[in-house]
């Protein structure tokens, strides 16, 4: 090879991988950034000639007046879609992180007979798409009979006890609790990936110092899995966040902050101070600047040490 | 000593349960038995009772109806499978190639890496569509104002029409026109090719170097093959992601019959009839994998 070819060649790779970056980058970061722009502008300046990208001069009216038609600042915590959405969200992704934990332990460490079919059970809840199930699912939480329990004690009372779990957190809560939250396959996947590639010796040792296997798991896995926590974490509350099918099929009262950007528009269209295209625009950019802003926020903070941590799950090995 | 051990195993084998037992609890009464349930209700008449609904069995109408009757459910489902088929096609290529540059040493890389996953983040459909201009108030104020559309293709489609026949040509554009929603939706997928490409030892780089490979023969000769484990869950996770997206055409049509008809049997068909596909498809992508995946044995 001779080297001024490759020099030639090297130079024009790197011009191309440059382009190539940049325009991708800018597909991604290009709407973002608009967003934000036009968020802090004064509705007139929309489109309007001259402005791109700077506005002229900046307002927080369009924030306070999108805060308060998606129900951001209610005073009434149960009615404020922000504090619902938080509390709902959290409380998911951490039931959802804790079982498929224990689950991925158990499938990763142990060897019980239908091992491998429990494990196929758990492939097949990822692969298999929700709305094929949806329609029971439903039901089962609409008369939620304390898995058959209610209707056992019908046999003897002549009345089950089915309570309805709509418009109740705990429709998120209980498949979270019970590893079959939002995407809850994919975690078991991960962890068990990730406590599979972890030495054998960690378990005997444990297991001569006199711990159970709990003992083990939490005193001896767990502080050694941060890396798979926070991956697992992340995820599902990004997924518990940005959902909307489960939230508007349980919860059509409970406001979460998707559901009221999901009704955002309408919402516009009815108030008479909001009809005019440029004043909604402006709204839906700032609406769902504010729906990620948290997000954005948590991403900006771990960003470094998530990438870092799906290096290290071993969702690759 | 054949006792000890024994029931040290067994104690272990009983922990085992232990552990997967919430999980077990969860997966019979949100997945397993509504799943079951689906597939009945589809053979079923149903009515709503109180607490629950009142079954009874009328066999397989709705399947019959299905394959031969609605013509418009065939087609979506068809038209819903082909597209996700091209979708995880021209993803896979875009993720690969972007992880495969960011893998490589240059300035602004981990700032490149942080713009790359943000769509991860982002996997609102809602959001998504604003940030994609496609919601009517915005098509509207851009028909006046500034459009801030990316590629102003016409010029070139009237200049590539000429050399290109039809087909290849809108295939094209339809790329291009799609290159938004493929950039956005590689965020997972180049996390993990990334992550697989940084467990490539750089020894072999240096390797093949001495050998004389050319830098798109190290890339197909080593980077792919031993990329291709990774390779494979990535396609199969754009495939899943694509099928259980519920803004698909077919999706839609399983949704509307239950909200809106409130045909809660048709709906469990059509769910049925999804699933078997969807299952298929998976295991169909493992079969055709087999030869093409390599496994590097240690």
């Amino acid at each position: 090879m001779k080297p001024i070819r490759d020099m030639a060649t090297q130079t024009a790779w790197r011009i191309i991988r440059t382009i190539f970056l940049a325009g991708l980058a800018f597909i991604i970061l290009q709407p973002l950034l608009f967003m934000v722009s036009a968020s802090i502008r004064p509705v007139a300046q929309l489109y309007a000639p001259g402005v791109v990208w700077i506005p002229r001069s900046v307002t927080a009216d369009n924030y306070l007046s999108a805060m308060q038609k998606l129900k951001m600042l209610e005073p009434v915590f149960r009615n404020n879609s922000v504090v619902n959405t938080f509390l709902l969200d959290l409380v998911s992704a951490l039931f959802q992180v804790f079982t498929t934990a224990l689950a991925g332990y158990g499938f990763a460490r142990f060897r019980f007979r239908g091992r491998s079919l429990l494990f196929g059970i758990v492939i097949m809840s990822m692969i298999v798409p929700t709305s094929s199930i949806i329609v029971p699912s439903y039901l089962s939480l609409r008369y939620f009979d304390f898995f058959g329990l209610g209707r056992l004690a019908g046999l003897l009372l002549g009345k089950p006890i089915l309570v309805s779990l709509v418009d109740q957190p705990l429709a998120f809560y209980l498949p979270a609790i019970l590893g079959m939250g939002i995407r809850s396959g994919l975690c078991i996947f991960i962890f068990r990936q990730f406590f599979r590639g972890m030495p054998r010796e960690l378990e005997d040792a444990a297991s001569i110092d006199g711990a159970g296997s709990y003992g083990t798991f939490f005193r001896v896995f767990v502080p050694n899995a941060a890396p798979a926590l926070l991956t697992t974490l992340v995820f599902s509350i990004v997924w518990y966040w940005n959902d909307y099918y489960f939230s508007a099929m349980y919860f059509p009262r409970f406001l979460t902050v998707s559901l009221a950007l999901a009704g955002f528009e309408s919402v516009l269209w009815t108030d008479l101070s909001t009809r005019d295209p440029y004043m909604l625009s402006t709204m839906l950019q700032t609406g769902s600047l504010l729906s990620i802003l948290p997000l954005l926020a948590l991403y900006l903070v771990i960003q470094r040490r998530f990438t870092e941590s799906i290096e290290r799950t071993g969702i690759v090995g | 000593m054949p006792g000890k051990p024994m029931s040290y195993e067994r104690r272990r084998r009983w922990n085992g349960y232990l552990f997967v037992a919430p999980w077990l609890v969860g997966a019979l009464f949100f997945f397993l038995i509504p799943l079951g349930q689906s597939i009945l209700y589809s053979i079923s008449e149903l009515k709503l009772a109180p607490g629950g609904v009142d079954i009874k069995i009328v066999g397989f109408e709705r399947y019959r109806y299905f394959f031969l009757e609605d013509i418009d459910g065939t087609t979506l489902l068809r038209d819903s499978l082909q597209e996700v088929g091209l979708q995880t096609l021209y993803v896979t290529i875009l993720s690969v190639v972007v992880a495969v540059i960011l893998n490589q040493r240059f300035r602004g890389r981990l700032f490149m890496r942080a713009v790359f996953f943000l769509p991860v983040i982002v996997t609102s459909g809602l959001v998504m569509s604003i940030l994609r201009g496609d919601t009517t108030v915005q098509a509207l104020v851009m028909e006046g104002g500034k459009t801030s559309t990316l590629v102003q293709s016409f010029q070139l489609q009237a200049l590539l029409q000429q050399v290109l026949p039809m087909e290849i040509l809108t295939r094209i554009t339809g790329i291009v026109n799609n290159i938004f929603d493929f950039t956005w939706m590689s965020g997972v997928q180049i996390l993990v090719l990334l992550a697989g490409l940084q467990t490539i030892p750089g020894t072999l780089k240096e390797a093949a170097r001495i050998d004389g490979a050319s830098g798109w023969e190290y890339f197909s000769f080593v980077t792919l093959p031993l990329l291709s484990p990774v390779l494979l869950l990535t396609v199969i996770y754009s495939v899943i992601d694509g099928l259980s997206d519920f803004g698909n055409d077919y999706q839609q049509k399983i949704l509307l019959q239950a909200t809106q008809s409130l045909n809660y049997s048709y709906s469990s068909a059509l769910a049925t009839i999804y699933l078997v596909v969807v299952l298929a498809s998976v295991g169909l992508l493992f079969f055709l994998s087999r030869r093409l995946v390599f496994y590097m044995v240690d």
